[in-house]
């Protein structure tokens, strides 16, 4: 019964992860340029994720560099004329693994502190209570021959 | 005026040193007359700040043009309601407003506790008093309010001011800050308390009593203040959302985060006598991210959408953060002994044990969000590139910490205190578990295919199952035993503990909000250039331009189209969408015109007309289930108010083992 459970779960859980589509648009090759240039709308994000209604330069610089990619201009050489233009403050690098990889690490520091926590303050089990101990042959063997030896004395 | 205002805060500066020195003093030498002195000092820089604000309030509302600060932020045009809120539209105003809030708590605190923790008492002014004192500074040195516009040192005045931000000319936005500075500056109340009781080590949890009410109600105004910034981002700022992990927004939620963490293990060292290391850390770490917070806004050391104002404050911020936090990890780690825990595990699963993890995910989301708001500046600083991390960087690591929250936030309260058994677990677990796999399995066949989404789904199913299911087990209990109905007995064992259930309706409405904020992957936008009688289709709506309007008043001019939204054939409703451009500061605002509706709403935004005048460009955008978050919110709300009213009986719950310095205190009581 469990095991039909777990494999129900399982699959559920594998089908959920295949319905995962990678969502790819026609615009990828604008966004992969748009990454790496600033938004100058006063916004913090790039130009590929700008969502401010208001924005007066995200959306024609993307139509901007569709033209530009469709008239065979490198990525490179498009980010290049905007530097040219707004200055090398427009261009974003890309964040680095420290980005991603820091908060989770932070998760696991707190993992292990909990567990030392667990540990330093569970309280201990009750130890069993001892019973009469069960006794060895070979001492029987040499308590009997003590016994037979004090009597002897006698 | 403008002299009065000035002397007032210079005056209340003085006060305020002598408060926090004479209490101090007065506590060390013993001189409970220096004591008292001190608190009436307190009263008295309540006095002069509300003096001070009340002559820049009346500055703004007369439209006193000679004052920097008015001209800056009010005009004549401005409706008295904005007027008023300009006092906190600016950094000079928004600075004072805070001081004003930090001496109205320092003196209902003062006044509340004048005949009770006397040992206490004088620590805790000193420690209120040391803050206000610095905001002063502030006021009176670095960021006056009073300045005046001068030419060739001769005052002058100009004819008429900038005027507040349009961005803030929302009603929303008039009580947005308030509240969220009502939140920030209310935990200088607990971090007071907590300082107190490790000056005078005091190994009990007298603090956590006395200020688990302040704590509470800061943390209902923090959530306010927080809500109301996103039906304000929604509304008015023009990002065609409600929250952008902006570094300004991340500054308000850094403190709520670790306020809720605080709020849930400060459980743990009422009941139990556990963490209070932890809890000590958690309301000092929270006082200080609320001076972070606003250090993140003002400073300009992060750029942001909402960092209206930014002057050379930056330093003197660091430096009091670095002088409060050194002095506070000092008391700490020199009180250590008084903070031992006074019990043990009994079982790691228990209560306790979710707890633990529960504090574990929120601070991991703290700090992720404050790494997040960091990393761009620390990356600068040590390879010179500048990066950008977008709402998607964001959501990305925070939508699994996020998911992982809410299902704790339904297992946590299932775990009985001290240990569960699993018979206990599998009758609690078995049916909310049932119904959420059925609940994705059935999205999945009606062709939902998001990941996180059915997820998401499930687990907010899951949590609020168990909430449902323990108010319906107490109640029908109750009305067994006492021959009530069942709204009654619910009403009923709802006020017999309060908290828990006030804890519980908590839970729900974050369960709604889940539930609002899933809705955002099955999102719709269009844009259009359109002219009269034109439609636009999105998403099984019919959105047609009836009419386009143009106008003005004396503050602004106008252009409003008039829509009806149409779904299969049927008029749903009529919405006005409005480009606004504000004469005094030469600035656009768009009034998005919505349609409300459970499932979602219908969201127009007029960004502007074409270059040619003729055609108008409407933004469509279809946000499901975003009501859900307004409804939750104010579950939440409803929920730490419940929580908030005292309880009908009064639980005690036995330590299982007395360890640590309260053993002698144990022992000497048996």
């Amino acid at each position: 019964m469990r095991s039909w459970k777990n494999s129900l779960l399982l699959t559920l859980v594998a089908v959920m992860a295949l319905a995962q589509m990678p969502a790819r648009s026609g615009g990828v090759d604008v966004l992969r340029v748009g990454q790496r240039l600033a938004c100058q709308c006063g916004c913090s994000d790039t130009v590929a994720t700008c969502s401010m209604l208001e924005c007066h330069f995200s959306k024609p610089a993307k139509a901007r560099i569709a033209k530009m990619q469709a008239a065979g201009i490198s990525d490179q050489a498009i980010i290049d004329q905007f530097i040219k233009e707004y200055g090398q403050d427009i261009y974003r690098a890309e964040p680095n693994a420290w980005g991603r990889v820091i908060p989770y690490a932070s998760i696991g520091f707190g993992l292990v502190v909990i567990w030392m926590f667990v540990k330093r303050y569970r309280k201990p089990a009750p130890a069993p209570e001892r019973g009469p101990e069960p006794e060895d042959p070979a001492l029987a063997k040499y308590g009997q021959q003590i016994e037979k030896d004090l009597s002897d004395l006698d | 005026m403008e002299n009065l205002g000035s002397l007032a805060i210079l005056l209340a500066l003085a006060i305020a040193v002598y408060a926090a020195v004479g209490s101090v003093v007065g506590r060390v030498k013993r001189k409970p007359i220096l004591i008292l002195s001190a608190e009436r000092a307190v009263y008295a820089v309540w006095a002069l700040v509300t003096l001070a604000s009340a002559v820049l309030v009346w500055a703004l509302m007369t439209g006193d043009f000679r004052m920097a600060y008015v001209a800056a932020h009010s005009n004549r045009a401005m409706p008295a309601l904005y007027k008023f809120a300009a006092w906190w539209g600016g950094q000079e105003g928004s600075l004072l407003f805070w001081t004003f809030l930090l001496s109205s708590y320092a003196a209902i605190v003062v006044f509340t506790n004048r005949r009770r923790h006397r040992e206490l008492m004088p620590w805790v002014t000193g420690t209120m008093a040391t803050i206000t004192a610095f905001f002063l500074l502030m006021n009176a040195f670095v960021v006056s309010p009073f300045q005046m516009l001068a030419v060739d040192r001769l005052v002058t005045a100009v004819p008429d001011g900038n005027g507040l931000n349009p961005l803030l000319q929302y009603p929303a936005m008039a009580i947005h800050p308030p509240f969220l500075y009502l939140g920030y500056v209310g935990f200088a109340v607990p971090f007071a308390f907590a300082i107190g009781s490790l000056i005078t080590r005091q190994p009990g949890d007298a603090w956590i009593h006395t200020t688990r009410r302040w704590t509470l109600w800061t943390w209902l105004f923090q959530s306010i203040g927080i809500f109301l910034g996103m039906m304000w981002a929604y509304h008015v700022l023009g990002w065609g959302g409600y929250w952008a992990w902006d570094p300004v927004e991340n500054a308000s939620l850094l403190p709520w985060l670790s306020g809720t963490a605080f709020l849930h293990s400060v459980m743990m060292q009422e009941k139990k006598g556990m963490m209070k290391v932890w809890n000590m850390v958690l309301v000092s770490a929270t006082f200080f991210l609320c001076i972070f917070g606003t250090f993140l806004t003002r400073s300009g050391v992060v750029s942001s959408v909402h960092a209206f104002a930014q002057s050379p404050i930056g330093m003197y911020f660091v430096s009091f953060l670095a002088v409060g936090i050194a002095a506070t990890v000092y008391l700490i780690l020199d009180r250590l002994d008084y903070l031992k825990s006074e019990s043990r595990l009994e079982s790691v699963v228990s209560r306790e044990s979710s707890f633990l993890f529960n504090n574990l995910i929120l601070l991991a989301s703290c700090f992720a969000v404050l790494w997040g708001t960091m990393f761009p500046v620390i990356t600068e600083k040590f390879t010179t590139e500048r990066i950008s991390l977008d709402a998607g960087w964001f959501n990305t690591l925070m939508i699994p910490i996020g998911l992982f929250l809410l299902f704790l936030t339904g297992v946590g309260p299932l775990f009985a205190w001290r240990r569960t058994s699993v018979e206990s677990l599998r009758r609690n677990f078995q049916w909310p578990g049932i119904a959420s796999v059925v609940l994705v399995a059935v999205l999945m066949a009606a062709g939902v295919r998001h990941f996180y989404a059915l997820i998401s789904f499930g687990f907010s199913l899951f949590v609020a199952l168990t909430v449902v299911a323990e108010f319906s087990k107490g109640a029908r209990s109750i009305a067994r035993k006492n021959q009530m109905n069942l709204l009654r007995a619910t009403f009923e064992l709802t006020h017999r503990n309060t908290r828990r259930y006030g804890g519980y309706l908590v839970h729900m409405g974050i369960v709604l909000m889940f539930v609002g904020w899933t809705g955002a992957a099955f999102n719709h936008n269009e844009t259009q250039e359109v002219k009269v009688g034109d439609h636009m289709s999105l998403a099984g709506y019919d959105l047609r331009v009836m009419d386009i309007q143009h106008g003005e008043n004396e503050n602004y001019v106008w252009h409003r189209a008039t829509m009806g939204v149409l779904k299969e054939g049927r008029k749903m409703a009529t919405l006005h969408p409005e480009r606004r451009f504000y004469k005094s500061n030469q600035q656009g605002t768009s009034e998005v015109s919505v349609h409300r509706r459970f499932n979602e709403d219908v969201y127009l935004n007029f960004a502007g007309m074409t270059e040619d005048n003729q055609r108008a460009i409407v933004q469509a955008y279809v946000f499901p289930l975003v009501s859900w978050i307004w409804i939750g919110g104010l579950v939440m709300f409803g929920g730490t108010l419940i929580a908030l009213v005292p309880s009908k009986l009064k639980m005690q719950y036995p330590r299982t083992e007395v360890v640590g310095i309260a053993k002698e205190y144990a022992e000497l009581e048996k």
